[in-house]
Order: structure tokens, then C-alpha cells, then sequence
């Protein structure tokens, strides 16, 4: 398993003459997860989607390492992630969708394991478009998890997930938490306390 | 190429299970075909003429199929799945693969019923085949990098209009004049227009291959 860490140096983001947030300043590595906190309109998700090279910083940078060695760009292959922004084709099945986001390499049986886990295998073959918020929620904590990446970039990862859902997932994260370097974008208090820091903007 | 090909199987399931954009072009290129073939009743076209109307379908019905290739992910959120999924090289190349093909059926649909209801001889079927697939093919490959431009506009569709006629008209006015050629059994002439067709794709298709990578991933 590769061991990524991620540096935010100095990042600021501005829309216009709006600045959301300056001077943002903070590393995250596997064992220490990283929760950014802060008021609706603060730039929870933004800061998440420039860690992930989504979007550009108006000033600053971040930079993925591996054993202190600069990674270059293209971090996409590095991490998973889970957005209200991300939306999946609602005419591909659950199963189809993850065999595309696998992109060929053999995942049936962690696919099925996963399915399982999540309590949606008994869906795998029902086209999207029929899935319900929660369904869709599971499925892409599971797309981000399918590869097993280094990385999870979490944008509020239990919204809309029913007692069983959230319980699946913060078990599952109790687990990977050593191994993965995790930044989480929550208001959520329990999605917080899986986190060693947090980063509060807007403060 | 497995990656593109994953892709491109991505795009038929999509495209097949929604089927209301294929039924579309679809319907309106039997329609138009139809449509100019009672007005022209009684008439005896020319070639030139001929080549006109078919061309005009042929880029009419095809921009309608081709502007909706990167419209569509933006409209419905799912190109943030798919820049996060693949990288833009993959992607531009197997909208481009996706949108010849898309494009060659639809030629197949929009010859075969122009044919048979426009009533006309083809003097050389090879030459005119190879003239309506190249034709085809310079206009799928220009559409292409057009379509990612206008659907991350705000007026996707307008810009596309917009911004498609200035660069397709030289392709549409070539594909005129190999048809009327073809038509008028001036075959050699005709094909000759095979080069330019390759020309102006190859060098669409090689600055689409540069630019792109800074389309897709503009926020």
C-alpha cells in the first residue's frame, strides 16, 4: 500500500473580489486524519476539491508526497472521493459504474464484498436512476473505496446514510484510518471525531 | 486502448438506454429526407443540387447528435465522475471515436433513405461512400473539440451554433462539391477532395489532442 501525505502551503481562494478563505496552511498523512470544519459558504468543499487538484488555488500550493519525494500532478489516480458534486450516469447499474471507475483491473469479488457491506447488492444490476439519495450515497463511498487508494477525499461522506449506513461507514473507516491519509469536509460532529485535526475556516 | 474502449461502451450503454437523443437525430433525418423529397416531387434535381440537400441533412441531423456529447455530461453533473475517472487524453479520444461512429450510422440512415426517396443514380458507389465518410469524418472530428468548448458555457447550445459554422464550412463546402463531382461522374476530382478531408481532420484531431486537457479541466 503507498504511503501519500498531502501539503496545503499558504492556499487562498477567491471568487471575484470574495475571498473564501487565505492562508490555509496544513499536512495530512496516513494515521492522522484531517477534518475541515466551518460554517456553510466557508469553502469546506472547495479547499477539499484543491487538495484534490479539482480546482486551482487563487495563491498557494499543495503537493503529494511519498516518502518525502514530490509526486507530480495527475493526483486523480491517488485518491477516492465522495462530493454532493459528484453525480454517476443514472442509465449505468451500481455494478457497471464500478467497473467503470476500476477502469479494467479485476475488483468482482472486492465489488461484491463491498456491495454487501453496504447493503446494496441486491441492487448491483438496477440502473441508478432508480436509486434512492442514501442508495446513491453508499455507492460512492464504495466507488471511492473499490481501488483502495491512498487517499480519501470525504466531502460530507455520511450525508443522507440511514443508522445502518452511518454505522457501516464509520466502522469501515476505523479500520482504514491507519493506512490512508483522510481529509474530511464536515459539519457533522461524529464525521469530526474521526479526525485527529481540524481545520476550522471562516472562523 | 482498453481504456478508451471502456469509454466508448460507457457512452453506447448511456446512449442506448436514454435512446431519447438517438430517436431524435434519428427522427429528424427521416423527416427532413422525406420532407424535401415531396417538395422536390415531379422535380429532376441536379447534381449540385442534390449534393446541397444532402449535405444540409446530413450536417443538420449530425450536429444535433454531435454538440450533445460533452453538453451532456455537463448538464447532468457527471463530468466530474468522468475527469475524476479518466484522464482527458482517454476521454477526448473516445468522444472522438464515439461521435465518427455516431456519425458514419447516421450517414448510412440519411444516404439510404435519400437515395431511395430522392430516386437518384450513384454513377461510382465507392467513391460517393468514401466521400460521405470522409466528409463525415472531418465533421466529427471538428464537432468534437467544439462541443467540450460550448458545454462549458453558460449558452451550450448557442456558442456551439455559433462557433461550429465558422470552422465546419470549409468541410461542408468540400463535401458539396466531391458529391456534385461524384454525382457528375467527374470521380477523380471527386476523390481528390479525400485530402483535404484527411488534412483538416488530422490537424483538428492533433490541436483538439493539445488544447483539450486545458478545456476539460477548466473549474
Amino acid at each position: 500500500m503507498l504511503s501519500i501525505s498531502i501539503h496545503a502551503n499558504n492556499i487562498s481562494k477567491k471568487y471575484g473580489n470574495r475571498i473564501i478563505f487565505s492562508s490555509i496552511n496544513f499536512d495530512a498523512s496516513p494515521s492522522h486524519p484531517c477534518a475541515i470544519c466551518g460554517p456553510n459558504g466557508s469553502g469546506k468543499s472547495t479547499l477539499l476539491e484543491i487538495l484534490g487538484g479539482i480546482r486551482r488555488p487563487s495563491s498557494g500550493s499543495v503537493r503529494y508526497t511519498q516518502n518525502g519525494e514530490n509526486i507530480e500532478n495527475n493526483y486523480e489516480r491517488f485518491f477516492g472521493f465522495v462530493s454532493p458534486r459528484l453525480r454517476f450516469y443514472d442509465e449505468l447499474t451500481a455494478l457497471e459504474t464500478i467497473q467503470f471507475v476500476s477502469g479494467g483491473a479485476d475488483i468482482m469479488g472486492k465489488s461484491v464484498h463491498l456491495l454487501e457491506q453496504f447493503g446494496l447488492n441486491q441492487y448491483r444490476n438496477l440502473q441508478i436512476g432508480h436509486f434512492s439519495t442514501g442508495m446513491l450515497q453508499r455507492l460512492k463511498i464504495i466507488t471511492a473505496l473499490i481501488l483502495n487508494p491512498p487517499v480519501l477525499l470525504l466531502d460530507e461522506p455520511t450525508s443522507n446514510l440511514d443508522e445502518t449506513g452511518k454505522n457501516t461507514f464509520f466502522t469501515l473507516m476505523q479500520k482504514i484510518i491507519p493506512h490512508k491519509t483522510i481529509v474530511i469536509a464536515t459539519n457533522d460532529p461524529d464525521e469530526a471525531a474521526l479526525c485527529s485535526r481540524r481545520i476550522v475556516l471562516g472562523a | 486502448m482498453r481504456k478508451i474502449l471502456r469509454l466508448i461502451r460507457k457512452d453506447l450503454l448511456v446512449e442506448f438506454r436514454e435512446r431519447r437523443s438517438l430517436f431524435i437525430v434519428l427522427s429528424f433525418a427521416i423527416s427532413t429526407t422525406l420532407s424535401s423529397a415531396i417538395a422536390s416531387a415531379g422535380t429532376s434535381l441536379g447534381a449540385w443540387e442534390r449534393a446541397i440537400l444532402l449535405w444540409i441533412i446530413i450536417l443538420f441531423a449530425g450536429i444535433i447528435g454531435l454538440a450533445h456529447s460533452f453538453t451532456r455530461e455537463e448538464e447532468r453533473g457527471t463530468s466530474l465522475f468522468l475527469r475524476l475517472s479518466s484522464p482527458p487524453a482517454f476521454v477526448f479520444f473516445s468522444k472522438l471515436i464515439f461521435n465518427i461512429c455516431f456519425f458514419a450510422v447516421l450517414e448510412a440512415v440519411i444516404v439510404s433513405a435519400f437515395v431511395f426517396f430522392h430516386e437518384g443514380d450513384v454513377p461510382s458507389p465507392f467513391i460517393f461512400i468514401t466521400i460521405i465518410l470522409g466528409g463525415g469524418f472531418a465533421l466529427s472530428s471538428g464537432a468534437t473539440v467544439l462541443s467540450a468548448i460550448a458545454a462549458k458555457s453558460a449558452m451550450r447550445g448557442a456558442l456551439f451554433a455559433v462557433i461550429s459554422f465558422p470552422v465546419l464550412l470549409p468541410v461542408l463546402i468540400a463535401a458539396i462539391r466531391a458529391t456534385a463531382l461524384c454525382f457528375e461522374r467527374h470521380d477523380i476530382s471527386a476523390a481528390s477532395e479525400m485530402i483535404f478531408f484527411l488534412a483538416f481532420s488530422g490537424a483538428l484531431i492533433s490541436i483538439s489532442y493539445l488544447i483539450f486537457p486545458h478545456i476539460w479541466n477548466n473549474e
